[in-house]
């Protein structure tokens, strides 16, 4: 033992603490943050153990459309958006593993739209949003090993061998990502609102028809499906309002059926534009995603149906929600900033 | 191969196979991981590097039978016909492509045919080693080697494969012979070899690839820089190819130092030379003293007067040249160089300095790399033509500046990594050591905290990584 205290040896464990430091501070800094998913799966980490009662997940529908601070505020519910822009199945199923490893939510809420407007069995254009937020762990190997085809894999692994160089492009938010600002990491809850308008048609679909949904994201369906059963939490299959298409309808006409075998809670929002007061001429921000005021509907009539499941508990004025309380300045702030003439 | 995510790997392997291993199966990991190696790079160039490999085996038995049975004719016959063979292999594999394309019969061929005439990796250089290993053998100064463990090693060792040094089989072999005795727990050889992968790593990694984009960039588009952008385009490149190739080598050093193997050190601080005959004493090293040894001694040297000396130099700077590359480019380059050196002769002849000789060194030999970097000969007159024509043109410095994607931390990482590269260069020519030995002379703090900035900057700077793609040993093409 005392050859091991050496002071040569203490010399080189100093500098080895020294160099892991660095690269600790070096790649808090140059790490990508983007709010297309790298900062909703990094995010997850800065929340305190054990806090976050329903996990929201899936594509850029969830952490645009789901207004965790309207959530919390009107219902006491702390959810989280962890959500990636276009996240297929696949991936979503190891950010559930990756979920269980720090929270244990009560409620996992999936939107569906990845599956049905995307159908090939690798998705390049957001995988990076989808992968560079997560910590190195067997579970991300996995992920990427399902997800990038194998000739492909070095250029998503390693993360810091991808942002290394961004030193030119730093802004003042990379300098606010180290450990000792966890107050303001952790009241960040993965909603991205968007402000802008931009009228839509309202679709009146209706087809009976089912299909569209591949092998491999039905696959990955079935074992998110009993993934959340095994981990003993409610799984709400839903689809978040926004203009369907016809084959898009067919893919949640067959994700409906294979809820209804498994037994799992299945809302297609589009069918609720009414009851939400949902306006097309000036609740969406495009063609896609919902606007902060859009957001505001849909997350009342989402928090109704939850806070009446019984399963999720109000956590206001309890301890340790603390992040939750500041969350919501934090979105009336942005609010102000870049609602603009738009704000109702 | 040194910079990809595969040689880590493969390096770790191969350490825990070497030292767990028993002692006698150590010839034997070096030589098949060298073989993996080769065959990850190129499964063709296995198959070539096994026949070379056998045929230097077999070729050098016979030379020394025939030695033994004092038939010195028929021994000098098979040397000079194996040797040929050698040449003519490398001549084929260098030129035919060349030859190809300039008669405009590249779409006559097949495609099978095509592929095939894309030169093996290493072949240059463990080509020469077998010329040398047959001629030594023939003149009497080795002996022929029999266990082929220990020759393939020699031909086939992976961390000279790529770029050389180009070995002597009288200083690799006996380390071949004395494997068994290295010890893993040997720190200060441990620490210069990761010294030597470092500062190797640094200059391939930090400097050459990140010159080699703005080189690739000024070379490219040569009409749209003034005659100052021109310049800096050969001195970029000037610094590119020193610490693209000495990086290579200081990661070959080190590699093998793991091993117990030294390896002829390639380069010694060659842009502080004085004069050009002092640049080729420090510049590739290992060909410029086989070029000596194997074709300016035995064409006569300088026993024979100036006037054949002077022959004998441009000779051999012409096949200096045509060994570089197949392209009247990398000739003009060889003689260029041949001219260089029999100036220099003559200057030294008459026992006269030049003014500011280093300067003119380093402003000769950067000059000559014009030639040397261009695609082809017409390419590398118009950038010299421009270059000395052109002008400087102040109001065209922003546009250079953006065509470059340059940012001011860009140029502050190139400013600081080629001070820094001159400076080390500086000092270990005046100490007249390598890097990781002067390291090793200073307090552990000291000696960590250089480690410890070195890897950081590799870390961070280093170009790797999706978006770049690590920029092939530029001798490796050889």
């Amino acid at each position: 033992m005392r050859k091991l205290f050496t002071r040569k040896n203490m010399i080189r464990f100093g500098f080895v603490a020294l160099f892991l430091f660095t690269i600790y501070l070096v790649s808090s800094v140059l790490s990508i943050k983007s709010g297309h998913g790298i900062d909703q799966q990094g995010g997850l980490y800065w929340q305190p153990e054990d806090t976050i009662d329903v996990a929201m997940m899936g594509s850029s529908h969830i952490h645009c459309n789901v207004n965790t601070a309207l959530l919390w505020e009107e219902y006491g519910i702390a959810a989280y958006d962890y959500s990636g822009a276009e996240q297929p199945l696949w991936m979503t199923y190891f950010y559930l593993r990756e979920l269980y490893k720090y929270q244990k939510p009560k409620m996992i809420v999936l939107d569906l739209y990845s599956p049905a407007r995307f159908k090939e069995d690798y998705q390049y254009k957001w995988i990076a949003e989808n992968t560079y937020g997560m910590r190195f762990s067997l579970n991300k190997l996995e992920m990427l090993a399902c997800s990038v085809e194998f000739s492909k894999l070095s250029r998503y692994y390693p993360s810091f061998a991808v942002y290394h160089s961004r030193y030119d492009d730093l802004e003042k938010e990379d300098f606010e990502n180290f450990f000792w600002d966890i107050e303001d990491k952790a009241a960040f809850k993965g909603y991205t609102p968007y402000f802008s308008i931009s009228p839509q048609v309202k679709q009146e679909i209706s087809e009976g028809e089912s299909g569209g949904l591949t092998p491999k994201s039905e696959k990955y369906l079935r074992k998110i499906i009993s993934y959340t059963k095994e981990q003993g939490s409610e799984l709400v299959l839903m689809v978040a309002p926004y203009p369907v298409t016809v084959d898009e309808q067919r893919t949640y006409n067959s994700i409906a059926q294979i809820a209804e075998q498994e037994g799992i809670t299945f809302i297609d929002y589009n069918d609720y534009y009414d009851e939400m007061g949902l306006d097309f001429e000036r609740d969406f921000n495009d063609g896609s995603h919902l606007n902060y005021w859009g957001s505001c509907k849909f997350s009342r009539l989402l928090g109704e149906f939850i806070a009446a499941s019984g399963k999720v508990p109000d956590r206001r004025m309890q301890e340790g929600y603390e992040s939750w309380d500041y969350h919501v300045e934090l979105i009336a702030e942005e609010l102000l900033t870049y609602g603009g003439n738009n704000n109702r | 191969m040194f910079v990809s995510m595969f040689f880590p790997v493969f390096l770790g392997i191969v350490v825990v196979l070497f030292f767990c291993l028993p002692v006698r199966w150590r010839s034997a990991v070096l030589l098949l991981s060298s073989y993996v190696f080769c065959a990850y790079i190129d499964i063709r160039g296995l198959a070539v590097l096994l026949s070379v490999s056998v045929f230097g085996w077999a070729a050098g038995l016979r030379i020394e039978s025939m030695q033994r049975r004092g038939k010195r004719g028929r021994s000098r016959s098979i040397a000079v016909w194996a040797i040929m063979v050698c040449v003519l292999a490398l001549c084929v594999f260098k030129y035919s492509g060349y030859l190809v394309e300039r008669l405009g019969l590249a779409e006559a061929l097949p495609e099978s045919v095509l592929k095939n005439m894309v030169m093996p990796v290493g072949l240059s250089f463990y080509l020469f080693q077998v010329i040398g290993y047959l001629a030594d053998i023939e003149q009497g100064k080795s002996c022929a080697e029999r266990n082929f463990w220990f020759l393939g090693c020699y031909f086939a060792f992976f961390a000279k494969l790529v770029s050389g040094p180009i070995e002597r089989e009288k200083d690799f072999l006996p380390q071949m012979k004395r494997l068994s005795g290295v010890k893993f727990g040997d720190r200060g050889r441990l620490s210069t070899a990761f010294t030597y992968m470092l500062w190797g790593y640094f200059m391939k990694m930090v400097v050459a690839d990140r010159l080699a984009f703005l080189v690739e960039i000024i070379f490219g588009g040569a009409k749209e820089f003034d005659s100052l952008g021109l310049a800096a385009g050969a001195f970029f490149y000037t610094m590119q190819i020193y610490c693209d190739f000495a990086g290579y080598s200081y990661i070959a050093v080190g590699c093998a130092r793991i091993f117990g193997i030294e390896l002829t050190q390639n380069f010694k601080a060659p842009y502080q030379a004085e004069n050009i005959t002092d640049f080729w004493r420090r510049w590739h090293i290992s060909l410029s003293s086989w070029l000596r040894d194997y074709l300016y001694i035995p064409l006569g040297g300088n026993r024979k007067g100036i006037f054949r000396k002077c022959m004998n130099t441009m000779i051999v700077f012409l096949v200096c040249g045509m060994w570089h590359g197949a392209g009247l480019n990398f000739v003009v380059w060889g003689l260029l160089h041949g001219m260089y050196s029999v100036i220099d002769y003559l200057f030294q002849r008459k026992g006269r300095k030049l003014p500011g000789s280093r300067l003119l060194t380093f402003g000769a030999v950067a000059f000559a790399w014009i030639f040397f970097r261009a695609e082809d000969l017409s390419h590398a007159l118009v950038y010299v033509f421009r270059m000395l024509t052109a002008g400087v043109h102040p109001m065209q410095w922003k546009s250079f500046w953006i065509m470059l994607q340059l940012s001011y931390a860009e140029v502050a990482v190139i400013c600081i990594s080629i001070f820094l590269i001159w400076y080390v260069d500086e000092l270990c020519s005046r100490k007249g050591m390598h890097l990781p030995f002067l390291i090793q002379q200073k307090q552990n703090s000291v000696r960590y905290f250089i480690f410890y900035l070195l890897l950081i900057s590799i870390f961070i700077f280093g170009i790797y990584g999706p978006g770049y793609h690590a920029e092939q040993f530029i001798y490796m093409q050889f």
